[in-house]
């Protein structure tokens, strides 16, 4: 049964969602109530691919990562459940001039936020993934603290411990309409029934820009298909996550041993389709396997989609806005939400409960795109 | 049914080595009951027959172990639906490539 009210409504049981419910009850806000329209972890965090990384082309993205990385660290401890964080770096190759000299600013603009970073050689690259195949390569980034975790584990630890801290988790709901009176939130409308809150959190991922409508928010952000697929286990002969943003393609693996790996396909379509195709799988291990000729002789297990929900500048848009009293957002996270997550939601939990507004969340308000004058990370795929 | 069997000792999952103690814990403690989750949470499913031969027996734990009448949902199959090789799959001109 659906509570009459709330304190507050989050829409959305993805990492956003969830980690934010945690970080509020644990400062002590009560009647918390959770809206998903699925099952917890069904949007773009249930299907990512979970890296971490803070080799990013912006201030914003890079400070913003460093501070997850340090959140990460103690994360397992936190939440006393294993979401299998590895810091297993994360190596970049350049592939042409063009972005070999895009990464030496990048590397420039990172060791001035203080992240231990470093412009490699091709053969130090080979030296930290001896199967890479090096022969086109130009030069490399690599940050060893970068890596990954399982973002099922982690959603599922922040949602289990949220409900301990009393919050209440509705499945299989879906959010329908908000009213809005005099300026501020009233109610969430849902197929369940109505929730009358003065609050509501917008994270419902791939489609935030459907919640925003609701309350008369037009937001920039468009989603997009993003698909990927996972190999059968082998024996671990990698460690970090490689990415290649001339060959548009990331790939890891992972603790339990099989490869996820993923790519941006730039001819899709802003929608919200997520069927899988067999130009994906055909198209990616043509492309892997001239990075990784071992790749070869691996199976895929399986191929899925989830929603990239985009910004123009590839920055989430984060924090509260001018016209609508109550209503908070995180959302277009632009392929990177599950390693920015759960920092914001800390930040968010403070403007929310305390209202200590920290300087990154006016950085990121949905008010930058009014001045046109925008930066906009090229480091994304 | 499940209820006198050691739960360390069954095995629910076989490509995955979950076992009925896994899936208590899930269902018990952590208060789940839909199948979907479970997958996420245990991998039972995630293995290559994609939960073919364990879907039936993981809905029974359910129903056994969860106290009211759930709707506990059916896993979604993914494509390929056999484990393929790399090189079958990708274009011919990568194969050149050694
Ligand atoms: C293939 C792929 C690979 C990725 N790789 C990475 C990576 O390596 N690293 C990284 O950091 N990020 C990655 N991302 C991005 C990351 O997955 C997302 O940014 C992040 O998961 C967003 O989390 P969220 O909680 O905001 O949204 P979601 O996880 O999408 O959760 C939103 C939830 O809201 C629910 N919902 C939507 N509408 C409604 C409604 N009307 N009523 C109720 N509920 C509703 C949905 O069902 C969904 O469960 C990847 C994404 C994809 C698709
Ligand atoms: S037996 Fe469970 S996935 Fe194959």
């Amino acid at each position: 049964m659906l509570p009459k009210t709330a304190d507050i409504v989050i829409i959305g049981g993805g990492i956003n969602g969830t980690s934010l419910a945690y970080y509020l009850a644990k400062k002590g806000i009560k009647n918390i109530v959770i809206l998903e329209k699925n099952f917890v972890c069904s949007g773009a965090t249930g299907r990512c691919g979970a890296g971490i990384r803070q080799q990013w082309g912006t201030p914003e993205n890079t400070s913003l990562a460093m501070e997850a990385v340090k959140l990460f660290e103690t994360l397992s401890e936190e939440l006393d459940w294993d979401i299998e964080y590895e810091q297993c770096g994360y190596l970049i190759p350049a592939f042409t001039d063009e972005f070999a000299d895009q990464f030496s600013k990048n590397v420039r603009m990172q060791k001035k936020l203080g992240l231990d970073v470093s412009y490699l050689t091709p053969q130090e690259a080979k030296d930290i993934v001896p199967d890479l195949c090096v022969d086109n390569v130009r030069a490399a980034t690599y940050c060893s603290t970068d890596g990954g975790g399982n973002p099922l584990l982690t959603t599922y630890a922040y949602a289990h411990r949220a409900k301990e801290l009393g919050v209440k988790i509705h499945t299989k709901t879906e959010v329908t309409d908000i009213t809005v009176s005099g300026g501020n939130i009233t109610s969430v409308v849902t197929d369940k029934g109505t929730i009358s809150t003065p609050m509501i959190f917008n994270a419902a991922g791939g489609h935030s820009q459907e919640i925003a409508a609701m309350v008369d928010i037009d937001l920039p952000i468009n989603s997009y298909r993003h698909q990927i697929l996972v190999t059968e286990p082998v024996e671990h002969f990698f460690d970090p996550m490689i990415i290649s943003f001339d060959y548009n393609i990331y790939f890891r693996q992972v603790k339990h041993g099989s490869i996820l790996m993923g790519c941006s396909d730039t001819s899709e379509k802003p929608g919200y389709d997520t069927t899988s195709t067999l130009d994906f799988i055909k198209d990616i291990t043509t492309r892997s396997i001239k990075i990784m000729p071992k790749l070869k002789k691996l199976n895929v297990l399986r191929q899925w989609a989830g929603l990239y929900n985009v910004t123009p500048d590839a920055m989430p848009i984060i924090g509260d806005v001018a016209d609508v009293g109550g209503y908070f957002q995180a959302v277009g996270f632009s392929g990177h939400g599950y390693m920015l997550g759960p920092k914001v939601a800390t930040l968010m939990a403070e403007l929310i409960a305390d209202g200590k507004r920290d300087e990154i969340i006016d950085r990121l308000s949905l008010e930058r795109f009014k001045s046109g004058n925008i930066t906009v990370d090229s480091s994304v795929c | 049914m499940f209820e006198k069997m050691d739960p360390e000792k069954v095995i629910v999952c076989r490509c995955e080595g979950i076992t009925l103690a896994d899936l208590r814990d899930g269902i018990e403690r952590l208060k789940i009951n839909d199948l979907e989750e479970l997958k996420r949470i245990y991998r039972c499913g995630m293995g290559p027959c994609q939960g073919r031969t364990c879907e039936k027996v993981i809905k029974q734990v359910i129903q056994e172990f969860s106290n009211n009448e759930v709707d506990i949902g059916s896993y979604s199959y993914r494509p390929p639906l056999v484990p393929i090789k790399f090189e079958e799959l990708a274009n011919v001109e990568a194969n050149d490539v050694t």
